[in-house]
C-alpha cells in the first residue's frame, strides 16, 4: 500500500532549526560572504570567458596607449625611467578598480527586488560584495602582469608597495562611495542616471590613466586636481615608479573619501525605503 | 498572532501625488491557522504580505507578531538565473545562518521536495515558471517558521505539485500558519480556514474562508 506509506511519513522531516538571535554584524557578514560566493559564481562560474574579460579590458587599454605612445615618441622612449607598458598598466589597473567599482554598483536595487524580501539582505551587501570582487580581480590582473613581465625577462621593482596598496584601497573606497551615491540617487530619481553616465564618460581622460599630475603644466593643474581619482591614481604611480615623486595630496584624497562616504551612506539610509 | 495597528501605506506617484494602499488598517491574524487573502489585481495582497514579512515598512502604524515570519515568497523570487537551483538554495541557507552541515541537509531536502531531478543542478534560467515556483516553495518549507507567507506561488505548479502543497499545508495545520494570497478560489477554500478580503481601500476579515470567497464572488458578479 504505497498510499498509506507515504501518508504515514511526514512530508517535511525534521530539518536543522533556523539560526536565531544573530547580532547585526553577524547577519551582515554572513550576507556579505554569501553574496561574494554567489557573485563569483555568476561572474566566473559558467564560462572561462569571465576570467578572460577581467584581464582583457585593461590589457587592451594598455596596448592602445602603448601603441600611441610608441607612435609619438618612438618604441624605445621611457617614462620616468620605466617602460611605457609598466607606466600604463599601473595607470589602467588603479583607474579601472575605481571605474568598475562604480559601474558594478549600478542597477543593483532594480535587479534584486525579489531578494530584498529576505530581511537580512540589504542593497549595500550586494554592492560591497561586487566592489570587493572588482578590486580583487584588478589586483590579480596587476599581479599577473608583474609575473608575466618578469617571466619575459624584464626587470621590475616595486619601490613603495605600501603606497600602491593604499592607493588601491583609496580607489576602492572612492568607487564604492560614488557607486553608492549614483545608485541611490539614480534609483530615486531615474533621470539622474543619464547625468551620471555622462559625468562618468570623461573620467577615463582626466583621471591620470595616461599621465601624471607632474606632466600637467603647472598653470593648468588646478583644472584637473579637484578630481580625487587623479590623486589616487598618481599615488599608485608613485608606488611603482622609482623615478616619480607625486605632488598629489593625501589629505585632500582622504577628505574626499570621507566626505563622499558620508554623503553616500546618509543618502542610503535616508532613501532605504525606496531602494528595496 | 500577527497584529497590524493603524497601518498606513502609500506609494509615490509622479510629482507629489501618492497612491494609498492602506489607510489606518488594523487587523489581527490568529496563529496556527491558514489564512487566505483575496482581492482583485492591485488590491494590495502582495503589499499586505510584504508588510507582514517586514520587506516593506509602513508609513505609519505598527506591525507586530509573536512568532517568526518567512519572507513573502512570490513569483519574483530573486533567484540568480545563471547559477543552479542547488547554488540558489545554498545561498538562501547561507544568508539564514546555516553552517555547512545544516546547509547540506537542507539542500538534500529541497532537492527531494522540489522534485526537480536533473534540473536541480542546471541554471535557473532553464526552468519553467512552475519549476521556479517549486524551488522557491521547497526552500521556504525547509525552514521552520511560525508563519509562512506565500504569494500566488502554488498557483502555477502542475497538479502533482499542487497536491503536494495541499498535503504539506494539511500537515502544517496546528503547527504553523500559512498566509497565502491567491486567485484560485477553490484552492483557498480547501486549504484555508480564515479569509481576508481586500476590497478597494477596505479590508474585511472573515472567520470562515467560505464566507470571504462568497463575498468576493458576489462582488465580482455584481461588477460583471
Amino acid at each position: 500500500m504505497p498510499e498509506a506509506e507515504s501518508a504515514a511519513q511526514p512530508l517535511i522531516p525534521a530539518l536543522p532549526p533556523r539560526v536565531q538571535g544573530r547580532s547585526h554584524l553577524r547577519v551582515f557578514l554572513t550576507a556579505l560572504h554569501a553574496f561574494l560566493l554567489r557573485e563569483l559564481k555568476q561572474q566566473f562560474g559558467r564560462s572561462r570567458l569571465g576570467y578572460f574579460w577581467a584581464v582583457a579590458e585593461p590589457a587592451a587599454t594598455v596596448a592602445v596607449l602603448t601603441l600611441i605612445h610608441a607612435g609619438i615618441r618612438g618604441g624605445e622612449a621611457q617614462i620616468y625611467g620605466a617602460h611605457p607598458i609598466v607606466f600604463f598598466v599601473f595607470g589602467a589597473v588603479p583607474f579601472f578598480t575605481y571605474f568598475h567599482c562604480v559601474n558594478r554598483c549600478q542597477n543593483v536595487c532594480g535587479s534584486h527586488k525579489g531578494l530584498f524580501n529576505y530581511r537580512q539582505i540589504k542593497p549595500v551587501d550586494i554592492m560591497l560584495a561586487r566592489a570587493i570582487i572588482e578590486a580583487l580581480s584588478m589586483l590579480t590582473v596587476g599581479v599577473l602582469f608583474v609575473i608575466g613581465w618578469l617571466w619575459l625577462g624584464h626587470d621590475f621593482s616595486l619601490p613603495d608597495p605600501l603606497v600602491l596598496l593604499a592607493a588601491m584601497l583609496a580607489l576602492f573606497a572612492l568607487g564604492l562611495a560614488v557607486g553608492l551615491i549614483f545608485e541611490v540617487f539614480g534609483t530615486v530619481y531615474p533621470d539622474l542616471r543619464r547625468v551620471f553616465t555622462i559625468a562618468m564618460r570623461p573620467m577615463i581622460f582626466i583621471s591620470g590613466l595616461f599621465f601624471t599630475i607632474e606632466m600637467i603644466p603647472p598653470q593648468h593643474r588646478h583644472l584637473l586636481t579637484w578630481n580625487p581619482v587623479l590623486h589616487a591614481v598618481d599615488f599608485a604611480r608613485e608606488g611603482v615608479l622609482a623615478g616619480y615623486d607625486s605632488p598629489a595630496s593625501g589629505s585632500y584624497l582622504l577628505l574626499c573619501i570621507l566626505g563622499l562616504l558620508l554623503v553616500a551612506f546618509s543618502a542610503y539610509r535616508r532613501f532605504m525605503y525606496r531602494l528595496i | 498572532m500577527i497584529r497590524l495597528t493603524r497601518v498606513t501605506k502609500t506609494y509615490p506617484l509622479l510629482g507629489m501625488a501618492r497612491h494609498t494602499v492602506f489607510r489606518n488598517l488594523s487587523l489581527e491574524l490568529p496563529s496556527r491557522t491558514h489564512i487566505g487573502i483575496l482581492g482583485r489585481n492591485g488590491a494590495g495582497k502582495s503589499t499586505l504580505l510584504r508588510l507582514i514579512g517586514g520587506a516593506e515598512l509602513p508609513d505609519r502604524g505598527r506591525v507586530e507578531s509573536d512568532g517568526s515570519i518567512s519572507p513573502p515568497l512570490g513569483l519574483a523570487n530573486g533567484f540568480a538565473v545563471k547559477i543552479s537551483g542547488r547554488d540558489n538554495a545554498r545561498f538562501v541557507a547561507r544568508i539564514c545562518g546555516d553552517d555547512d552541515d545544516a546547509a547540506q541537509e537542507r539542500i538534500r531536502f529541497v532537492r527531494e521536495f522540489s522534485e526537480l531531478g536533473v534540473f536541480f543542478d542546471r541554471p535557473v534560467e532553464t526552468y519553467s515558471s512552475g519549476m521556479r515556483a517549486r524551488l522557491a516553495f521547497s526552500i521556504s518549507m525547509s525552514f521552520d517558521y511560525d508563519y509562512y507567507l506565500i504569494d500566488e506561488l502554488t498557483a502555477v505548479g502542475d497538479k502533482r505539485f499542487r497536491d503536494k502543497a495541499e498535503r504539506t499545508f494539511k500537515e502544517m495545520k496546528g503547527r504553523a500558519s500559512i498566509i497565502m494570497a491567491s486567485h484560485n478560489l477553490a484552492q483557498l477554500r480547501r486549504d484555508c480556514e480564515i479569509g481576508v478580503y481586500l476590497k478597494g481601500n477596505a479590508v474585511h476579515y472573515y472567520d470562515d474562508i467560505g464566507a470571504a470567497v462568497a463575498a468576493y464572488e458576489h462582488d465580482q458578479r455584481q461588477a460583471a
